[in-house]
């Protein structure tokens, strides 16, 4: 066996079990779905956590942080966000419906920082700079349309929120105008003084400190001038808009994430062209990342381009998206375990190579004889 | 020349693999290693440049074999992916599992020597060979360093090739210079202690060696190292053609001149050996070590010389630079046995066969 090969085997095999979800019964998938997600979700944290051990420094944080981010995501699907979750009844009776929905992005923000820090530590490990310049075409590209896919599904939850702040933010932005006027002037004036007393000019150090504290000073009157008097609009606005701003954030993480992750993706392509070395396997699990974070979104895009596609309350429109991540989340651990078994398959292959000439040149020298 | 490089490794694999056809069915596939001891000592005492010329193109040679044999093999091409983020354990383990199974088997069978890495650090990335009975060294003494520098790139050039990093390597311990096996280190281009010590390596103060009592310990059979005085004479092809790639046209010239001077000094030490005079002597030394065998034909206004199983020559590609240091060898040996000054008239193929004319110097 080699990862090649096992890759090969694998990755189709298992669209079976993803695609299951779309031929079961109503009242079955979200059973299946529940059992499936979380279970792919811990072997994929297990065997994140088992191949950090072959690492050193980032890339053994890279991949702890997969490990506590997939095991977090199987943690909250089981406790909060399943078909039947475990920890809804108990909170149900002393929580209201808003603060569990807040818990519920909170424990999201929470796991996808987690999955952010995964990405940051990749682009520390992987040599972006090799990038050609397609890769810098298409890593360009990806910014916008990344944007596109995480706004335009809820552009109208936004445009609300955007409604509601807009005489705010106007206000802001004309006073913070005004103190930037005042702010360039400040040293500009202490400049004047300055050459006024040029022949008894003070020493450099008490120049800046004094300049110093004038511009800070300056600037943060002006920023609670302006501000002070906003606060109690924005604390309106914030408090009935706080869970539709996590899920917008939410969202624009997820793009972030697409984002940092597809320079990683475009240097395996340049690998396969020019023979670098980049990890198949790795590329997989960075694959499948993107797999559900990103195919999620333009299903969700092209329903909202051509909602004509599926008849309203179809259960497609979820089930779908369910393949999705279960596929994605498969891909992942797939990946991760051929990424493991790299080792061993890689010397039993050239230890193959070299045995099996051997006996084969054996048996014809003893066919000779 | 790069053809006869990669020929040579593909032939040493193929005898890891017990797979590979003689090569001279005459003579034998192995030579005595006085004949490319002879060829690098020589080069590096008339020029002590020579390592800085050998050493990257045996580094480059080694680098593309090395990454063309482990995907010939089927090892994936990215078996080392981030190898400076893996752990001293698991570096040491599988970088030492494919060095032996795959160069050790290239090179023990070949006589080369017996390659093993014995410690590792990645960070700063430090990876110590041992090469137990080198040939480049073996019964060479009286130096006060190493002087294995086609070795030295070779390993740092099949490292490089594996793990993808550029990698440089100097001798620490060298059988030239009295220890028991020859040890190099190997680590980063750019890491300042490699530098240095690559920069000192390569600039040896002074190489003299007595060829005369080398040749006589392999003459009289003594053995020079436990894997015995025989090597494989694709290791000989490999060292002829990474003393001339750099810049094949002026190093044939030099190797040419540099062997010739060599012949002069060796027609005395066979005649005390053999105890006689005449062509003979040649005759007998290049059979006996096992680079040709020969017939000799004419007198001094024409002399021919019918050589089969040339080891610079083998395989279908017969490349004319490859033979200038055999040639000058031979015109200076040719010289002093007859007591007059011949030179090299022509030469050419028939078939395996190489033909030489010499004539009197004009």
């Amino acid at each position: 066996m080699n990862h090649t090969l096992f890759l090969r085997i694998a990755l189709p095999v298992i669209a079976i079990p993803a695609l299951i979800v779309l031929v079961l019964p109503a009242g079955v998938w979200p059973i299946y779905v529940d059992v499936v997600q979380p279970l792919s979700l811990l072997a994929g944290s297990f065997l994140a956590l088992w191949v950090s051990f072959s690492y050193r420094k980032e890339l053994k944080a890279a991949f702890v942080f997969l490990s506590v981010f997939l095991l977090i995501y199987a943690l909250a699907i089981v406790l909060l966000l399943s078909s039947y979750p475990i920890l809804l009844p108990y909170l149900k009776p002393r929580l209201e419906e808003t603060e569990i929905l807040s818990l519920v992005q909170a424990i999201q923000f929470i796991n996808y920082s987690v999955l952010f820090f995964f990405c940051i530590n990749l682009l520390k490990v992987v040599d972006v700079t090799r990038l050609n310049k397609k890769g810098w075409v298409l890593f360009g590209a990806t910014v916008p349309l990344c944007a596109f896919l995480a706004i335009y599904p809820i552009s109208s939850v936004i445009s609300d929120i955007w409604n509601r702040a807009l005489p705010i933010v106007t206000f802001i932005n004309r006073q913070l105008l005004n103190g930037a006027v005042i702010i360039v002037m400040v040293p500009v004036l202490w400049l004047y003084v300055q050459h006024l007393k040029s022949k008894h000019r003070p020493a450099l150090s008490l120049t800046v400190i004094i300049f110093g504290a004038l511009l800070g000073l300056t600037i943060l009157s002006w920023v609670f001038l302006t501000i002070y008097p906003m606060l109690s609009p924005i604390q309106l606005i914030w408090s009935q808009s706080l869970p539709l701003i996590s899920r917008i954030s939410l969202r624009l993480l997820d793009a972030a994430l697409i984002i940092v992750l597809v320079p990683v993706l475009w240097l395996y392509v340049q690998y396969l062209k020019s023979q670098q070395r980049q990890s198949l396997t790795f590329t997989v699990v960075i694959s499948g990342v993107v797999f559900f974070t990103l195919f999620d979104y333009l299903f969700q895009v092209v329903l909202r381009l051509f909602p004509h596609l599926l008849s309203e309350g179809s259960s497609l429109s979820t089930t779908i998206t369910h393949t999705l991540y279960v596929y994605g989340y498969l891909m992942i651990v797939v990946g991760l375990y051929a990424h493991h078994k790299e080792d061993s398959w890689g010397y039993k292959a050239i230890d193959r190579a070299m045995s099996a000439n051997l006996e084969f040149v054996e048996s014809q020298e003893e066919k000779r004889e | 020349m790069d053809i006869i490089v990669d020929q040579a490794w593909s032939s040493l694999l193929a005898g890891a693999m017990k797979k590979r056809d003689i090569l001279r069915p005459e003579i034998g596939d192995e030579i005595d290693l006085y004949l490319p001891q002879s060829r690098l000592l020589s080069l590096t005492e008339s020029n002590a440049a020579a390592p800085r010329l050998l050493y990257p193109v045996a580094q480059s040679s080694a680098e593309r074999n090395a990454r063309n044999i482990v995907k010939k093999l089927g090892m994936p091409a990215d078996y080392f992916w981030k190898f400076e983020y893996w752990p001293k354990a698991r570096a040491l383990t599988n970088l030492g599992q494919i060095v032996k199974r795959v160069f050790s088997s290239m090179m023990t069978p070949a006589k080369e020597g017996t390659l093993e890495s014995v410690e590792l650090d990645v960070d700063p990335m430090r990876i110590s060979i041992s090469f137990d009975g080198c040939v480049e060294c073996a019964g060479i003494s009286g130096f006060s360093g190493g002087i294995c520098y086609y070795h030295a790139g070779t390993f740092s050039g099949i490292l490089s090739g594996l793990i993808n990093r550029s990698l440089d390597s100097f001798e620490t311990e060298c059988c030239a210079a009295g220890n028991k096996s020859c040890r190099f280190i190997i680590g980063d281009k750019d890491d300042k202690d490699i530098k240095t010590k690559h920069d000192t390596y390569l600039s040896p103060t002074e190489i003299k060696t007595d060829l005369a009592a080398r040749l006589e310990k392999s003459l009289s059979h003594q053995p020079v190292r436990t894997l015995g005085n025989l090597v494989d004479v694709n290791y000989y092809r490999l060292v002829i053609a990474s003393t001339l790639l750099a810049d094949p046209e002026r190093s044939a010239a030099t190797n040419f001149e540099v062997g010739s001077r060599l012949g002069h000094k060796l027609a005395s030490v066979l005649t005390k050996f053999y105890g006689r005079e005449g062509l003979q002597n040649m005759r007998d030394y290049y059979s006996q070590l096992g680079e040709f065998s020969a017939e000799v034909k004419g007198d001094a206004v024409l002399l021919e010389l019918v050589i089969t199983g040339c080891a610079e020559s083998i395989g279908p590609n017969k490349i004319t630079e490859m033979m200038s240091f055999l040639f000058g060898e031979l015109q200076g040996l040719t010289s002093e046995l007859m007591k007059t000054e011949v030179v090299l008239k022509e030469h050419r193929f028939e078939g395996e066969k190489l033909l030489l004319t010499f004539g009197p110097k004009t």
